[in-house]
């Protein structure tokens, strides 16, 4: 628990006025929800009560403010529900409700629960995370959610495990994109065992203080913000505990361009362009990237011995 | 000086006016939703495409004019194949300008991008070409190379449309459709150009219009199919067969076969007319380029 501690990646507090626009924006959403006017909030409303942080302003090193609710929600990549460039999944249709949970592979104790079951029993924190797409733009976010490993150990891994798989959703009929068959559905992504049990992995279920939409990735998504966007999957559908290590989606469509790790990096570009600047969304500006996405601090350290792996790819 | 709402004689022409202020449009909008917010979380990101798109658009309506006017029987559109030309370079150009203000004007970045990056490279070059295409787009330039070296010279505007399109197709996303599209349509014209000088040696009668927009559609439904079969490895009868399916929305191929084909349809008009004897075809469809009252 962080009671009483701050911990380092928290983005340190400021007093500048957009969030706390934010945060008076956000007090009337919970008594909307509160009176019961909006369904979607609604499973938020105990958690949007409780944000863990105080409202406090927050602000990154570089004055990177937090990136606007409406561009955050409306820029995406989610190819599920969006073939094209356009950046604006419809997902209308699609149901999060109700949403099963699967854990298994390498585990002690399988699992498989209905996820609003369980999110009613896990204390539920908000963190403002920088967000670093491989396409070269850039958010910060206010994700609510738990760690990843509250999740991954409550199902208790055998020790011969390795690797964390996370496989998305498929369902064609609601997510067309799915209907491109040459693209290897479901989404799969992968972490390491120590990827996956470092504090930064988070599990999100909301953000800017109400459920996850869905072009976000709702119900369920990760956030692993030293990594490139991509290997933050949306729509969680099933977690296994494998040995051998899974060959992620891009990985198995575009193995030049994609690999496992893709760990942020300036100086290693992508085959088409350059990594060493990113866009900011809603703003002109561009800025230098940082190492790790400036994660280096907690992220670092996994990859004292793996430095023969393209870490940055 | 003849501004492009003017005839040779100095008077208002309602034809290139309007044509005129279509090849605006596309800009003028662009920059309206850039001011007004309209282009969303990256704005200039969304200009660059905005931009390009319509500077490719209108580089293939430049090409489309010949073919239209022998199509169509309607002389007076060769008017405006210069000001669409050069609109297409002012378009590119500006793609340009807003690619180097997403780099925040280091021009530094840009240059060693455009160098190391295939796709800007190749961009490069068709802007480049361009930019020789408007230079000698002017009446003096024109009397000065002599109409033969003239337009041997702007026969490179083939060319520049093949590099242009590879800059688009370098980023191509699997499934994606209006970059195939486009694709098909550079077939189309590049085809109604070479059975013009080779078999037909002349204008194409309305059934080969036919016929040979329905070869450039068979094409693109082929390189489809071959692009994403090679990049994915799934059979490329799959994809293929998805052309006859709306699964996938409508393919690009279908969309590829129609322009030509509502040309010919619409070319049918101006050849009744003219063997019913109704009116003289030329005499209609030229308007004296300096006409006295
Ligand atoms: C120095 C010359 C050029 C540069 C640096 C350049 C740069 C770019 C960039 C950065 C993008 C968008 C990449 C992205 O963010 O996804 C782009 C896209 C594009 N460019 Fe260019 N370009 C150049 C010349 C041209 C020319 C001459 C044309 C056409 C006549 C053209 C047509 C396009 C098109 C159609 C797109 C795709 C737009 C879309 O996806 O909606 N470009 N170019």
């Amino acid at each position: 628990m962080f009671v009483g501690r701050r911990p380092g990646w928290r983005l340190p507090d400021n007093d500048a006025t957009p969030e706390a626009v934010f945060w008076s924006r956000r007090e009337a959403l919970a008594l909307t929800a509160s009176a019961g006017f909006s369904a979607l909030a609604r499973p938020q409303r105990s958690q949007a009560a409780l944000p863990e942080y105080p409202p406090h302003t927050s602000r990154f090193g570089l004055s990177q403010p937090l990136t606007a609710e409406k561009y955050a929600t409306s820029y995406n990549n989610y190819y599920e529900f969006d073939s094209g460039r356009a950046r604006a999944p419809q997902a209308g249709s699609f149901k999060t409700k109700p949403w099963r949970v699967v854990i298994d592979g390498l585990v002690e104790e399988a699992q498989s629960f209905d996820l609003d079951d369980f999110l009613g029993k896990v204390p539920l924190e908000e963190r403002l995370y920088r967000h670093r797409c491989v396409e070269g733009w850039a958010m910060a976010v206010p994700w609510i959610g738990f760690p990843l490993k509250v999740l991954v150990n409550l199902a208790r891994p055998l020790g011969s495990a390795k690797y964390l798989r996370l496989e998305s959703f498929m369902d064609p009929e609601t997510a067309p994109g799915q209907k491109q068959f040459w693209y290897p559905w479901p989404y799969v992504e992968a972490l390491t065992i120590a990827e996956a049990d470092n504090e930064l992995s988070f599990l999100v279920t909301g953000a800017y203080g109400k459920a996850l939409l869905a072009q976000n990735g709702a119900p369920l998504r990760l956030a692993t913000p030293w990594k490139y966007g991509f290997k933050s999957i949306k729509s969680i559908v099933r977690l296994s505990l494998t040995e051998e290590r899974p060959i992620t989606f891009w990985e198995r469509q575009q193995p030049q361009e994609y690999g496992f790790w893709a760990n942020v990096n300036p100086d290693v570009p992508h085959p088409r362009w350059s990594q060493a600047w990113e866009r900011l969304l809603g703003t002109d500006e561009r800025r230098p990237t940082k190492i790790w996405n400036g994660y280096g601090d907690y992220v670092a350290s996994i990859y004292a011995t793996l430095d023969k792996e393209p870490l940055f790819k | 000086m003849i501004t492009p709402w003017q005839d040779r004689s100095g008077r208002f022409y309602p034809f290139k006016a309007v044509v005129f202020a279509g090849l605006l449009l596309p800009g003028v909008w662009t920059a309206i939703a850039f001011g007004l917010g309209g282009l969303g979380a990256l704005r200039l990101n969304a200009a660059i495409h905005l931009l390009g798109i319509w500077a490719l658009r209108f580089l293939f309506l430049s090409l489309l004019i010949t073919p239209a006017k022998e199509i169509l029987h309607w002389a007076r559109l060769v008017q405006v194949r210069r000001m669409v030309g050069v609109a297409a370079f002012a378009y590119a150009l500006a793609h340009l300008l807003f690619y180097v203000a997403e780099q925040s004007f280091d021009v530094a970045t840009v240059a060693d991008e455009i160098f190391f990056r295939g796709f800007l490279t190749v961009g490069l070059a068709a802007l480049l070409g361009l930019a020789l295409l408007a230079a000698t787009s002017t009446d003096k330039m024109m009397k000065k190379l002599g109409g033969r070296r003239w337009r041997r010279l702007h026969r490179l505007v083939y060319a520049i449309a093949v590099v242009a399109t590879l800059h688009y197709l370098q980023q191509l996303m699997l499934g994606e459709r209006e970059p195939i599209v486009m694709l098909g349509l550079l077939y189309w014209l590049l085809l109604y150009r070479l059975l013009g000088v080779t078999l037909a040696q002349g204008p194409l009668g309305l059934f080969s219009v036919v016929l040979m927009s329905i070869a450039a559609a068979v094409l693109t439904a082929l390189t489809e199919a071959s692009l994403i079969s090679v990049a994915s490895g799934v059979a490329f009868g799959r994809v293929l067969v998805l052309n006859f399916s709306l699964e996938l929305g409508i393919r690009p191929a279908w969309i590829v076969a129609l322009p030509g084909i509502i040309l010919a349809c619409a070319g049918i008009a101006p050849r009744y007319q003219a063997l019913t004897g109704m009116k003289t075809p030329s005499a209609s469809a030229v308007r004296p380029l300096s006409r006295r009252p």
